[in-house]
């Protein structure tokens, strides 16, 4: 079994629009959508929920006020500026749930231990049944933390799933940029696909993503989407990637389908003739070619 | 036109010229023997508060860039954040003309790229930076002479950054959030702290922008305190423009907490309003008011005006899907100057902003 993840440092380069091909072509395959603040795959993939679960990522603090006796010791000792002071009220200390980091310090220092320090849910997180495969994916809640730790969630229920069912591939959506949620989605995978665009920041991104791949020593592959926007800038991150190791396996066209497929809910290999479903093909073959080589 | 009236357009432009090129060079007339010599041609334009535009060429390519100069500096302090849901919808297009445009109204602005994972803004303002400094995370330091190993740092920690096993307290510096917890629950004074960078911020200029941006390490999951090293830096009683990281979670509420008013920039496409809708309800939670701006709009779409209706949300302004602009931004260039058409886009979106921050 491998683990693909699609990444694009900047995000908007069509990641998931390539994503949701490589889970029809890649036949045999459970998708997981890691981009857990903005998930977009459910709208190409139509998943029938089958089971829903609460994501419980960390602990937040809550003042009890009848306990409460204004010495402001958690005023004092919260370095996240989440306990807010407001002489007005009774008590003049609450906490500011959307500052608050979970770290439990004020509720363990509290002389009247008035502090309740629960488990909170951040979100939640299911799994699904779509026409090309299972899908694992996630919502996390409004203004909340560890999407991290959701993201590792995701990528260990659809490696379950792939085990349970003996599926080949794993295909994951994974988050924009470089940080926490996107290195919790690529350490330990087999292959990261960098989705980038011809445009100067596609260049700049690329050279981000591209280390942070290097960094966690992950094998990565390249293309290029919508490269008849600019040519020259498109071969010149092409020669980048090659610089640093890494394989590109494709081109893809810029083509107003894969727009009219978002719009009618459908990856773009849904409609095969089309000369980007070629292009996606081809990718997909070439990568498939260059990871089944890798295992040898 | 008359001999005359050309001579006074040329006194005219020599004059704007000068006040612009003391602004570039520092030193008024010279600017351009300074640009002959570095392979460019320049040339000027000028509004009618007394500022204008410095017009920057390679000899014989296209458009390089172009440092808008107002006249008179009116006040104004407000922090703008520009944000969407979903990356790549063009969030930094859009602030960063409207920086241009700030600028060239005679504005004081400042431009400052809280995206740190993936900045970009540099790429189009090609700023000078004069000012670097790395930004540090605070993270625990044992000292194993006065420890006794009463594993309390190990139980507050929420974080399983701190661990003490076989008498011994070991540390796990990346996972840490610098909460301090250890050394306040440590019996025996045996944690110090120290500063873990994370990263780095960069201040500088583009010509009459002050411009501020972080970069986060490669490898570095701890994004939130450099993005507020960000947005505590650069001019106040200005207009600040922040670029705020794609997304609706940390990294994105903190470059957006606290500022006047946010534009949510978004696309005519399902993905797009998918991804404005739950930036909505983050901003929501949050209580900032708010607009949209919908890039690469066109006439027949009516997706995101309906998007729009639906939940109630005013729409600011609409950014054609015109192949110029895709154009310039693919070779790093500023709308704002490669397509002069559509300057006025930026500049009623600004006034926009204003009358809605206001109300
Ligand atoms: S530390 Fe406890 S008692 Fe003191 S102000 Fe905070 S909640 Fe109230
Ligand atoms: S749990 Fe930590 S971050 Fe939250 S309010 Fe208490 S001290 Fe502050
Ligand atoms: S500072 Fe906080 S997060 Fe860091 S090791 Fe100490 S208790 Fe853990
Ligand atoms: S709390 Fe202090 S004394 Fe106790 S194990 Fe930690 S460092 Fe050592």
């Amino acid at each position: 079994m491998k683990e693909i993840v699609v990444v694009s440092g900047k995000g908007g380069t069509g990641k998931t629009s390539v994503a949701a091909s490589l889970v029809v072509l890649a036949k045999r395959s459970v998708v997981a959508d890691c981009d857990v603040d903005a998930a977009d795959l459910h709208l190409v993939l139509e998943p029938r929920i089958k089971k829903t679960e609460d994501f419980t990522g960390g602990k937040s603090a809550s003042i009890v006020p009848g306990r409460c006796s204004n010495c402001g010791k958690c005023y004092e000792i919260c370095r996240f500026n989440a306990v807010i002071k407001d002489e007005s009220k009774q008590p003049a200390y609450f906490i500011d749930h959307i500052a608050c980091e979970g770290c439990g310090v004020c509720s363990c220092f509290c002389p009247e231990k008035a502090i309740d320090f629960k488990p909170s849910v951040n979100g939640r997180w299911f799994i699904s049944d779509t026409r090309y495969g299972p899908m694992v994916h996630a919502r996390l809640g409004i203004a909340q933390e560890n999407s991290g730790k959701l993201v590792s969630l995701v990528r260990n229920q659809a490696r379950m799933l792939a085990e349970k069912d003996n599926l080949s591939y794993i295909i994951v959506d994974g988050p924009p940029g470089i940080g926490c949620p996107v290195i919790s989605s690529i350490t330990g995978a087999d292959a990261v696909l960098i989705v980038a665009e011809p445009t100067v920041s596609g260049a700049h991104d690329l050279e981000r993503v591209a280390e942070l791949a290097g960094h966690f020593k992950i094998p990565a592959f390249l293309c290029v989407n919508k490269y008849d926007l600019n040519p020259e800038v498109a071969e010149n991150i092409e020669e980048k990637a090659r610089a640093g190791g890494i394989a590109v396996i494709g081109r893809i066209r810029y083509d107003r389908t894969v727009t009219e497929a978002q719009i009618k809910g459908l990856p773009v290999v849904a409609f095969p003739d089309t000369a980007v479903a070629e292009d996606m093909r081809t990718v997909w073959e070439n990568l498939e070619k260059k990871l089944n080589l890798n295992k040898q | 036109m008359a001999p005359a009236k050309d001579k006074a357009a040329a006194k005219d432009k020599d004059k704007a010229a000068d006040t612009v090129a003391g602004v570039v060079a520092g030193e008024s007339g010279k600017v351009k023997d300074v640009a002959a010599r570095v392979g460019v041609t320049v040339s000027f334009t000028k509004y009618q508060n007394g500022g204008g535009n410095v017009l920057c060429r390679d000899l014989m390519g296209p458009v390089h860039w172009v440092y808008p100069s107002g006249g008179n500096k009116m006040t104004i302090n407000l922090t703008v954040a520009v944000a969407s849901g979903k990356g790549g919808t063009g969030k930094t297009t859009v602030s960063v003309n409207l920086a241009c445009a700030a600028v060239a109204a005679g504005y004081k602005a400042a431009y400052l790229d809280s995206d740190v994972e993936e900045p970009n803004g540099h790429l189009f303002l090609k700023p000078r930076i004069s000012r670097r400094y790395p930004v540090s995370v605070p993270v625990p330091v044992i000292d194993a002479e006065k420890c006794i190993a009463c594993s309390s740092c190990g139980e507050i920690c929420q974080y399983s950054a701190i661990l003490c096993i076989n008498k011994n307290v070991l540390t796990f510096e990346k996972m840490c959030h610098g909460c301090g917890g250890c050394q306040l629950a440590c019996p025996v004074a045996a944690i110090a702290e120290k500063g873990r960078k994370i990263g780095i911020v960069e201040e500088g200029v583009a010509g009459e922008i002050s411009f501020v941006h972080g970069k986060l390490n490669i490898g570095e999951a701890m994004s939130t305190p450099l993005i507020k090293a960000v947005r505590s830096a650069g001019p106040d009683n200005s207009l600040r423009i922040v670029d705020a990281p794609p997304g609706t979670s940390c990294p994105v509420i903190t470059a957006i907490k606290g500022v006047d008013f946010v534009i949510l920039v978004t696309e005519p496409t399902p993905f797009g309003l998918n991804d404005l809708g739950l930036a909505l309800d983050m901003i929501k939670e949050l209580g900032i008011p708010h607009a949209v701006v919908v890039n690469r709009s066109n006439p027949y779409n009516s997706l995101a005006r309906d998007f729009c209706r639906e939940r109630e949300v005013k729409l600011l302004a609409e950014i054609p899907d015109d192949r110029r602009i895709a154009e310039a931004y693919s070779r790093g260039e500023l709308a704002f100057s490669a397509a002069p058409a559509y300057r006025g886009v930026f500049e009623d979106l600004l006034i926009s902003i204003e009358k809605e921050a206001r109300r």
